[in-house]
């Protein structure tokens, strides 16, 4: 990857990409796509290949063009999935801990690299780790009953 | 017709459940009793804590201001003087709190949920125009 860049001639020398902290997030977050992208596409493949054929043969009968087959069957046949799959990917990226730790160590500072500090190095501050994760508790449980 | 089988079946049954529940539901409430208890009660195996303490929270959510650092004396000091006002309360205590210790909330949550929203979001978008050319869908019929 170095190379490369410094081939194009992007870049004079050679830098740690994830030493800055604002880097790293997004370092992470193109890991975090690449490493979660194959469950959420296999979810949506499958949902799109078992939509029932007949819908589609109705609709033409019904004289409708593709943008209105494409609005009117195909999205709410995946929305529940695609919702399904947002909440699911959010709460699970939100709660993520090995991989920022093992990526970026310290550098980017999440709810979760936070607990485990303050769980398990130093002082060791059982009570504000705990605190901590029954605030995060309470926030997911709120927002996924408002959902 | 209730047979005293089907009774016992249905006892079992919610006793079962019961026992799961309680598996599953056990370290949210220890996690809950270790976050309202003092340092010195950690070791007690109990899960109602011998004293309530709310510190964490307070700190962690910046109400009001931590009486974590501030010695006993000072502490008592102010609850004798009605007198200052809510300005000099928290002069005084500030005197007494490094702000190394001051927790930035906001910055940790503002992170978590930057990565797990874009994350989520593009990985979404990445992999709903992944499966529907893969579906063979891209036909110009809308399917």
């Amino acid at each position: 990857m170095h190379t490369l860049v410094e081939q194009l001639g992007w870049v004079s020398e050679r830098f740690n990409l994830i030493r800055d902290p604002q880097n790293a997030l997004w370092v992470l977050i193109i890991f975090n796509i690449w490493k979660n992208f194959p469950f959420s596409y296999l979810m949506i493949l499958s949902r799109l290949q078992a939509i029932d054929a007949n819908l589609y043969e109705a609709a033409e009968i019904d004289g409708a063009n593709g943008w209105q087959k494409f609005r009117h069957i195909t999205v709410p046949e995946l929305w529940f999935v695609v919702g399904a799959l947002m909440l699911l990917r959010f709460i699970w990226n939100f709660n993520k801990f090995e991989e920022v730790f093992l990526l970026t160590g310290t550098n980017i500072k999440t709810l979760p690299i936070y607990t485990y500090f303050k769980a398990f190095i130093g002082t060791m501050e059982l009570g504000d780790a705990s605190s901590l994760a029954v605030i995060q508790f309470v926030s997911f449980w709120e927002s996924s009953s408002s959902t | 017709m209730v047979t005293r089988k089907t009774i016992f079946h249905k006892i079992g049954f919610v006793l079962l459940i019961l026992l799961i529940l309680g598996f599953a539901l056990f370290p949210f409430v220890q996690m809950l009793s270790t976050s309202l208890k003092y340092q010195w009660d950690w070791g007690n195996p109990s899960l109602i804590p011998t004293q309530i303490n709310t510190e964490a929270y307070k700190e962690l959510l910046g109400i009001g201001q931590s009486l974590k650092n501030v010695p006993q004396s000072i502490i008592d000091l102010l609850e004798e003087s009605p007198e200052l006002t809510r300005e000099q309360r928290q002069a005084i205590i500030a005197r007494y709190q490094d702000t190394g210790d001051v927790f930035p909330f906001l910055k940790y949550f503002g992170n978590s949920i930057l990565l797990s929203s874009v994350a989520a979001f593009i990985s979404l978008m990445l992999a709903i125009f992944g499966a529907y050319s893969f579906a063979g869908r891209i036909t110009g019929d809308g399917r």
